[in-house]
């Protein structure tokens, strides 16, 4: 063999790779999990349902929302106890996202892969968790 | 820029062995002022014409391998005496350099050809090169000129200012800081994007290459000569090509240079501890309209009208004692602070030592470098010193007549040092302003820290906490050329691997302070900790392309390229972090035995394939066609947007070669006319933005005892996204003059970005997440850059003295013309948006005795950290006369009275540089500048507000006398309040038009001198080059706004704080200074 022809055959050969090319431009994350990562075993419907009990109010919160009592000092005035100031656009307003965060798990949920019990475990979590948010409003 | 400077000389290794470099430096310094030369014998004399036969005035006549030489007179005649067997080399600007043997004529006529200078010079463009003179891109490069005999840590910090609408902003003066190259202004308000950085044809970082083996620095600038790149030149690219053999015996070069560093500017506060403690009180106490004195400076003193008595006392009386204790038998101080002085060493050093040895022969090169550079830190204390190594070698081989093959490899090794404050974390430079005050000292008599140090400089001090890094890049690329038909067709082949570690240790470890003698209390005793990161990023790249080069008949000459390209990158990261350290010195993590454990992954992989072409055409080199494109794909896009095509076309006109131009070469010499059009789309965008993902974070509750990991529903990702699309048009001429010896070349350029990604229409609340986004915002940047060089020779003491001129601009700025946002929030981009704008209100003055009693009806939006208003408090300009000062509904049809006031960003960038040789003397000094950027100083700037911003921060002399009192009633800075221009709607918080800062600047970025030792001296010891000189960087600034700040700050530093390593909230300028530099150095090659 030439060393021209061992050439032409490196050069095709270093084609080789690319022809296979396309499927390498489909990458999925690692670092962050997928739907189907999550929704696909036992584990990732209570990783996934872990996220519900954040709102509970935290010990701060619980604190801070019954500080108008005597058991603490405040450093200002609660805008509630001051004339005129309290009023319909004081309020911030409700935060949605608690139950789009369930709604999409309970969508999400029907993975045949896990049995019907486990999945409904986890439904009956997802479904208190809403009942309690639209008790909360 | 320098010509025919040699810089490096040749000198045998004989020398050497025997005397070492320091005597053969002294003996080098010594001849250098003491040689004469006056020994020829032999008369020759001459004329100098041109091609048509008329005399050239002032063209240099040097013998070869001597500095003996003449310059011509106005008839083009000289003479000069010179041995029988000598050889003349004659040269002058615009002409082809010619050698002429004496051969013992006593008579001899020279005729120069005209060089088409520059239009010969050799441009890099994507895949290959390309004559200057059939560029129709715009393109703009520098050599290797731009980085000689300077001091620099990486080579980032070396290009600022050097090409027109590269724009680098320097932020700080980290060694390791090497910011984003950015071309041609705002990119994207969605994805972002910056300019793709090549080096040596393939994607590299370029902090980590050594600046000396840099050959040139190119600037793919539109979308026809970036378009070969695909999407990921959509915002530019930027070529940098190292350098390589020379042809010829083996050549050694070692350069050496040794540099002392400070900072180009340190906030000058008051140094009296009395009277910073006098303006603390006063500014505190505004705030209770003067009823309450503070109790404590910060957290860190006590403070009473007592004490200040007790102060006052002190001050007057320096046979006091500074520190003393009270009846609690706590430690009171009395101290006059200079904490910067504390914190900064007087000067930092710095070398740069630079060894390389090339050498060819016809069938093989070599070309082998190896550098070594120390920067100590600044710190004078705990400091951040900085190491960099690099290595490289380049081979070629021609294995066959048609056949070369080359490699080559490099490595880097960069470490950093940076020290951390664990009392509040965040950088040095904030904590200062917080905590240390004037009147407290560093140490107790008993050698242990103050409660004021811990928190600032005795963090330092105590010298254990910081983050080490250490980055290590190895890369290889092997290629080969195979020439085909005589060279008509040539295939190229390269294959790149590049692995690189970034690894990082950060220790945090509490520190001691005492309050009381024999009492030890610590700081930070939360982050009792060590947290190990390791990245490996392993890259590759693979191209292959094919050129063919022709000419049919003698007019029509055709070139073509088609080839593909592959890239794939795989980041991979591990973080670690415990808590517990048994002992403060601990280094590793088996050492740390506490509880609080965090452990953290990171990946991330992208692929890029694609196929390119390019196809040139060029009449009679009179009219010029390019058309580019790419078939690109992108892992980064959902899976059927993943490919896009991206053509560009460009044409250029040389005037000049047209039978009709008539005008002679010595008035204009060389005309052409370009335009081209390109469209790209923008993949520099993040991995996986078009993927569900679900992130996986520490629940913030306990549920059976412990915190659990959670994850939940992610972020909203609407259909039918697809890329981002920057279309370029540009049109530009490069002209010039005077037998080329002016040149010019100037670009007119509009870059629309459309269907960037950004916030979609508002939605009701009960959709539960963000507003996705969407391909839902355009944009436009129109600008303009320019460069003008000037280069020409005259006789001088019959010496040619050689010189340049360079002067280059740019200019842009960028409208929004497509955004959601119907009402025009001001809080958001609109339509109609020039970027950078920033609203504020108009201040019309101060408040009266007179007319105080309306101000607060009038200001009762704005704070001013009082229920009172005074006289020489700020009164605005009530603009829609409704008798309040507000922001309206913050609307553009609503603003109150909010108007644009200024814009932000960076307008007429520019740089200009001289340079002159004569004699074996060069020169070269450089300024670098921007004609206008508007500065509102963010809160926490405490460099700017001094106390206004927090009452114990540090007082400025630059305010002193400039202070509103009843005496100085149109003093610049108003009464003297703290917390005033601390956040939100307060009285100096709120922008507005007098306390906007103008932070242009001008720069004197480098100046040198420098020596070239004669080459008769040194062609006896067999070197061919040699020369010491000395270089400064930043030596020199000034600043509009330096009236009011004076150098408390630099004006490039005013960027939110240490960028590096936090967020950059806490306060503009509050920043690693901008460090300035003598160099003295040495080059030689043998």
């Amino acid at each position: 063999m030439t060393t021209k022809n061992k050439i032409v055959y490196l050069l095709i050969a270093s084609c080789l790779p690319f022809a296979a090319c396309k499927k390498v431009l489909d990458q999925a994350p690692r670092a962050t999990a997928t739907k189907d990562a999550v929704f696909s075993n036992q584990a990732g419907l209570a990783l996934y349902t872990n996220s519900f009990y954040t709102i509970i109010p935290d010990a701060a919160t619980i604190m801070r929302g019954d500080a108008m009592s005597d058991y603490a000092a405040r450093t200002d005035v609660p805008d509630f106890l001051r004339p005129n100031v309290y009023n319909a656009t004081q309020s911030s307003g409700w935060n949605w996202a608690p139950l789009r965060n369930i709604n999409y798990f309970l969508v999400n949920n029907n993975n045949p892969a896990i049995s019907d019990q486990v999945r409904n475990n986890y439904n009956g979590i997802a479904r208190f968790f809403r009942a309690y948010w639209y008790f909360q409003m | 820029m320098r010509k025919n400077l040699p810089h490096r000389f040749y000198f045998p290794a004989t020398v050497l062995r025997k005397h070492g470099f320091h005597s053969l430096f002294t003996f080098l310094l010594v001849f250098l002022w003491t040689f004469s030369v006056k020994a020829q014998s032999h008369l020759v004399n001459g004329i100098v014409t041109d091609e048509g036969g008329r005399p050239l005035q002032a063209v240099s006549v040097q013998m070869k391998g001597s500095n003996e030489g003449t310059l011509t007179d106005g008839s083009g005649k000289f003479s000069l005496s010179v041995p029988p067997n000598a050889t003349l080399t004659v040269s002058f600007v615009g002409y082809q350099t010619q050698e002429v043997e004496v051969a013992g004529k006593n008579n001899i006529t020279v005729q120069l050809k005209v060089n088409a200078a520059g239009l010969n010079e050799v441009v890099v463009v994507g895949y290959g090169t390309q004559k200057k003179a059939n560029l129709t891109g715009a393109v703009s490069q520098v050599s290797s000129e731009v980085l000689e005999n300077r001091s620099l840590p990486n080579l980032t910090q070396g290009l600022e200012g050097v090409i027109p609408n590269l724009n680098i902003n320097m932020q700080d003066g980290k060694p390791i800081q090497s910011p984003s190259y950015n071309v041609r202004g705002t990119t994207s308000i969605g994805q972002g994007g910056n300019a793709l950085v090549l080096i040596d044809g393939v994607e590299g970082n370029p902090s980590l290459i050594n600046p000396n083996d840099v050959a040139s620095v190119t600037v793919l600038k539109d979308a026809s000569s970036a378009a070969i790149y695909g999407a990921r030149g959509a915002f530019g690219v930027v070529l940098i090509t190292t350098k390589s053999a020379k042809k010829g015996k083996t050549a050694v070069s070692y350069s050496s240079s040794y540099s002392l560093k400070k900072p180009t500017a340190i906030p000058d506060q008051v140094d009296n501890g009395y009277q910073y403690a006098k303006m603390f009180s006063e500014a505190y106490s505004a705030g209770s309209n003067y009823t309450q004195l503070p109790q404590n400076i910060n957290k860190t003193q006590k403070f009473s009208q007592a004490y200040l008595d007790a102060f006052k006392e002190h001050d007057a009386n320096p046979s006091l004692p500074k520190i003393d204790t009270n009846a609690n038998g706590e430690y009171v101080y009395y101290a006059n602070t200079d904490w910067y002085k504390l914190l900064y060493k007087d000067h930092n050093f710095a070398t740069d030592q630079n060894l390389s040895i090339s050498g060819s022969t016809d069938k093989a090169s070599f070309y082998v470098t190896g550098r070594f550079y120390n920067q100590e830190g600044i710190f004078r204390y705990n400091s951040d010193n900085y190491r960099m190594y690099n290595f490289r070698a380049k081979g070629s081989i021609q294995v066959s007549k048609w056949l070369e093959i080359n490699n080559n490899t490099s490595y880097s090794s960069v470490m950093y040092h940076n020290p951390l404050n664990v009392g509040e974390g965040g950088a040095i430079w904030r904590n200062m302003s917080d905590e240390a005050h004037t009147s407290a000292p560093l140490l107790n008599p008993d050698g242990t820290l103050t409660y004021s140090a811990a928190y600032t400089v005795g963090d330092l001090y105590y010298g254990k906490n910081g983050i080490d890094t250490s980055t290590n890049l190895i890369r290889n690329t092997t290629s080969f050329v195979a020439r085909f038909l005589n060279n008509k067709l040539r295939i190229n082949g390269d294959f790149t691997f590049q692995g690189t570690n970034n690894n990082r240790t950060q220790k945090r470890v509490p520190v001691p302070y005492s309050t009381k003698p024999g009492i030890i209390n610590y700081v930070g005793t939360n982050t009792n900790d060590l947290q190990e990161q390791y990245i490996k990023t392993s890259y590759l790249a693979a191209n292959l392309y094919g050129e063919y080069e022709t000419t049919f008949g003698s007019d029509h000459h055709f070139k073509a390229l088609l080839g593909y390209n592959f890239e794939q990158s795989v980041f991979k990261k591990v973080q670690e972090q415990r808590n517990g350290l048994i002992f403060p010195d601990a280094q590793d993590i088996s050492l740390a035995l506490g509880q609080s454990i965090t452990t953290n992954g990171g990946w991330e992989q992208w692929d890029i394939l694609g196929g390119f072409f390019r196809f040139n055409y060029d009449f009679k080199s009179r009219y010029l066609l390019e058309v580019n494109g790419r078939y690109d794909g992108s892992s980064k896009f959902p899976t059927d947007q993943q490919f896009g095509f991206f053509p560009s076309v460009s044409a250029g006109w040389r005037l000049s070669k047209e039978n009709f131009w008539h005008v002679s070469p010595k008035a204009i010499s060389d005309v052409k006319i370009r335009a081209s059009y390109g469209s790209l789309g923008n993949g520099n965008i993040n991995s996986y933005s078009f993927l569900e993902q679900l992130g996986i974070s520490q629940s913030g509750r306990v549920l059976n005892g412990q915190r659990p990991q959670l994850t939940s529903a992610p972020g909203v990702i609407p259909n039918g996204l697809t890329w981002e699309t920057s279309t370029t048009k540009d049109l530009g001429a490069d002209i010039s003059f005077l037998e080329n010896r002016l040149a010019f070349t100037g670009d007119l350029y509009n870059r629309k970005t459309t269907n960037m990604f950004t916030v979609g229409p508002t939605l009701p609340d009960v959709f539960g997440a963000a507003v996705p986004k969407g391909n839902y915002a355009d944009l436009k940047t129109t600008g303009w850059e320019m460069n003008l060089s000037w280069q020409d020779q005259f006789n001088a003491g019959s010496k040619p003295f050689n010189y340049g001129i360079t002067v280059n601009a740019a200019h842009y700025e960028a409208v929004i013309t497509k955004y959601n946002n119907p009402n025009k929030n001001l809080s958001d981009y609109y339509v109609g948006e020039k970027y950078g704008e920033i609203w504020g209100y108009v201040t019309e003055g101060y408040w009266t005795a007179d007319n105080v009693s309306q101000a607060a009806a009038m200001n009762k939006n704005i704070s001013n950290n009082s229920s009172v208003w005074l006289p020489g408090d700020i009164k605005y300009a009530d603009l829609n006369k409704d008798g309040v000062i507000s922001h309206g509904n913050q609307t553009v049809s609503n603003p109150g009275d909010l108007v644009i006031i200024g814009n932000e960003t960076p307008r007429y960038t520019y740089g200009f540089g001289l340079n002159a040789d004569w004699n074996n003397f060069f020169f070269a000094a450089f300024f670098q500048g921007r004609g206008r950027t508007d500065w509102y100083p963010s809160p926490e700037a405490d460099a700017f507000w001094g106390q206004y911003n927090r009452p114990y921060n540090a007082a400025l002399k630059s305010q002193l006398g400039h202070i509103w009192t009843e005496d100085n009633p149109n003093a610049y800075w108003p009464r003297y309040r703290g917390y005033v221009a601390l956040s939100g709607d307060r009285e100096l918080s709120v922008p507005q038009t007098k306390y906007l800062q103008n932070a242009a600047y001008l720069r004197l970025k480098n100046i040198q001198f420098g020596y070239n030792l004669p080459q008769k001296l040194i062609s006896k010891i067999k070197m061919t080059n040699a020369s010491v000189y000395i270089s400064g960087e930043n030596l020199w600034v000034t600043s509009p706004m330096f009236k009011i700040t004076k150098h408390n700050f630099d004006p490039e530093s005013i960027d939110g704080s240490d960028r590096v390593l936090t967020n950059g909230t806490n306060g503009d300028a509050q920043n690693y200074p901008m460090l300035k530099s003598v160099t003295l150095g040495l080059n030689i090659t043998f």
